[in-house]
Order: structure tokens, then sequence, then C-alpha cells
């Protein structure tokens, strides 16, 4: 089990650590004598819901009730635990205060299901918007020099976000060689919304940090490299 | 021939435990007491210039291994402990999840002057709750290039196999 507090991760940060790691679990979020119950597949949001009774979040019945819903195509039924899970998510998404664990769980979820589960990467993108507090964006964003380049399936993930004008114009200056400080001159774009669009692909995984650039001294060689590694083997 | 491979990371990510694992002589420390209070919640002392352990290669190859202080305020001695170092080994607490973010300035400063290859570990894995190498990764926005490493410090052959990877990261550049 992972334990942390909301003070050192903001929610969007918890989010991105279950999507990047494709995770299957239930996160128990802790605030103010209310608990929110995430359960997660794959990395994406299956199920999310409020309790102020910690036992409601270790039962499986909010998860079949919502699996139930979808199988019978119970549209009505579906909408209304919808706007439970948005709500349970919204409560988490505002959190500032409080503890988070992560269980790994096995939750079996055929495929026609995972079409109805949240997209995490959209959820992501769109709660980046409202994060105005730059020692938040300095987390990720913590040095104008960083670059960024796009991930190769950046398709596929644009397919579940819903990006605005800015957004996009962020992106398509994102190229694995201008900086953080040259997206901000290259876009016109203020740079706090800057750092907030930056902040937020970063978490949804649309970008990554782009490598260095190695260079190696020249007294390298290969030989010496291969005495240096048998002699620590040999320790 | 004196090579060097620097080890950082941040304030009692276990720096000076590493180097004391795999060093041949007692690692030689420059500590001072310390006195915030936060910083005594971790340990009563901390490096101030740099640690040093040695490996002796061959009778014409020593490998040193320099440890640098934790804390951002002695930033001035990163600058000079880097120079001509092969190869980087950032050291976490991951038993403190909160911690791990730490790292990351200290990155940060190293990628604008040293383009080598990096190695993250992922220290105090032994302990309870400790996050998973994956995770530092995520928190940490590493690139590809850079791999994180399960390790516990005071396990000599955990040390050797970070050194080992950093090594073999090295060697690919070489090919």
């Amino acid at each position: 089990m992972v334990k942390g507090n909301l003070k050192d991760f903001h929610p969007i940060e918890v989010l991105q650590l279950l999507r990047e790691n494709k995770e299957t679990g239930i996160l128990l979020v802790e605030s103010r004598n209310l608990y929110i119950g995430m359960y997660f597949v794959d990395g994406m949001v299956a199920y999310a819901f409020k309790s102020d009774k910690v036992s409601d979040l270790f039962t499986k019945k909010f998860i079949d009730e919502f699996v139930t819903a979808v199988k019978v195509r119970d549209k009505e039924r579906f909408a209304n635990l919808l706007s439970k899970v948005k709500a349970s998510i919204s409560e988490f998404m505002k959190s500032k205060e409080g503890t988070f664990s992560f269980e790994k769980a096995n939750f079996f979820i055929d495929d026609g299901i995972k079409e109805y589960l949240m997209s995490t990467e959209r959820l992501i993108v769109a709660e980046s918007r409202h994060v105005d507090d730059e020692a938040v964006l300095e987390r990720k964003i913590s040095s104008p020099e960083m670059v960024f380049q796009k991930v190769k399936n950046v398709k596929e993930i644009l397919s579940k976000v819903q990006l605005e004008a800015d957004e996009y114009r962020v992106l398509d200056a994102i190229n694995g060689r201008r900086t953080v400080a040259e997206i901000v001159e290259f876009t016109g774009l203020p740079e706090l919304r800057v750092k907030q669009i930056l902040y937020g692909f970063l978490c949804a995984g649309l970008i990554k940090r782009a490598p260095r650039r190695i260079w190696l001294a020249d007294i390298l060689s290969l030989g010496l490299i291969k005495k240096l590694i048998n002699r620590i083997r040999g320790l | 021939m004196k090579l060097k491979i620097l080890v950082t990371g941040p304030y009692a990510s276990g720096k000076t435990t590493f180097i004391q694992s795999i060093s041949e002589i007692d690692v030689v420390r420059t500590e001072e007491n310390v006195t915030s209070a936060w910083e005594l919640e971790e340990k009563n002392h901390t490096t101030v210039a740099m640690d040093y352990g040695r490996i002796t290669i061959d009778e014409d190859t020593v490998l040193y291994l320099f440890g640098t202080p934790g804390q951002l305020r002695f930033d001035f001695m990163w600058e000079i402990l880097c120079r001509g170092a092969l190869g980087v080994v950032v050291l976490v607490d991951s038993a403190k999840g909160e911690r791990i973010k730490e790292a990351r300035p200290i990155i940060d400063f190293f990628y604008s002057r040293l383009n080598v290859p990096y190695v993250v570990a992922a220290n105090k894995q032994d302990l309870p709750g400790a996050w998973p190498p994956e995770y530092v990764k995520t928190v940490l926005d590493l690139d590809d290039s850079v791999e994180v490493l399960p390790c516990v410090a005071t396990d000599r052959e955990s040390v050797k196999r970070v050194l080992l990877r950093l090594l073999e990261h090295i060697m690919e550049h070489l090919k």
C-alpha cells in the first residue's frame, strides 16, 4: 500500500501516479472526516463515491451496481450513478488537505464495460485549468530550461481529452527542442497559463521530458568501462 | 587515471551510506551538526562539503565516488563537485513519498551542467511503505534515458547493482 498527504501531492498528481502506472485498485482519501473512494481499472476511473463511514469504501457492491447498470443498459440508473461519481471526484479534486492511500486490487471488468469508464487524462487536463498555485505548478514545471516532447501515442491520448484553443497552441509549440521559456515566448500566452497547460499535459501523459544529449569524456573507452564493470562485479 | 562518479540526492537520502557500503576506505566525510528542526527530524549531522570513497580498479586507475551535500544552500559545492564526473547516481528516500520531489531541483541543477548518464536509486526499499521505483519515476517525471532502480544503501550488493547499471548505460553510449 502506498500512502501520502495531500499537502505534498495535488490530487492531479495522485491521478498521474495511477494513470501512468495503469493501476487497478482502490484509492482511499480521508479529508475532514469525509472518506472518498475511487476505484481504478488500468489507470482509468471506474467508480467513485463518498461516505462518512470508512467501511463503506471496501465493499464491492458499488462498483457491481455500476457494472450492472451498464450491462442492462439502464440509462436512468447509469446517469444517476454517474452524477454521484462526478460529485465524489469533484470533492476529491478540491481536497487540499488530508491523506490518501492506494491499495492494489483485482477488479475484472470486461472490455465492453471499459468504454464507460472515465478518462483519467480528460479529468486531469480539465482540472489542471484551475490550478493557479505557482508552488504546485513548479513541482512539475520546475525550471524554465525544461524541454518536453510529445509522447509517441499522443493521438490516442488526444482522443480521450478535449483541448481548448490555447492548449492546442502550446501542444503545437512542443517539439522536443523548445524550452518552457521559449514556449511562453512562441505562444505569447501568459507564463502561468503555459505552466498550467504543461502541468496538465505532463500529468495526463500527452508529453514527457525530452531526453538530453549525452556527452562523454574523451578519456572514456569501452575497454576502460568494461574494466570498471569487472572490478565492481568482483567486489 | 582518476575517475569520478557523483552521488547526489536530497538531505538524508542515504548518500554517505551508499558510498560507505562500497568504498575500500572509510569514507572521508565533512560533517557538521545540524541545527534546524526539520533536519533534526532525520539525523543530527550533515555533509557540508563532500564525502568521498575510493575503489581501486588496477594499479593505474582509481574510481572515486563523490557525495554531495543534500541541501540547496550548498549548491556552490555541487558546481565544483560535478566537474569531470562520468555519471551521476541520484539517491531518493523512497520510504517517504513526500520527500521524493526534493530530488527534482537537484536533478534540474545537474541536468543543466552535466550531460552524462544518470540513474536514480529509490533507496530504503527495505522499509515498510516504500514507494516502488516506477512511482518514483512518475513523481520526478524523468525522461526515458533515466532508469530508476530499487536500492538499499546499507547492502553492498544493492549498491553494486546501481553502479553497474550506471556503467552499463555509459557503455551503451560508447558503442
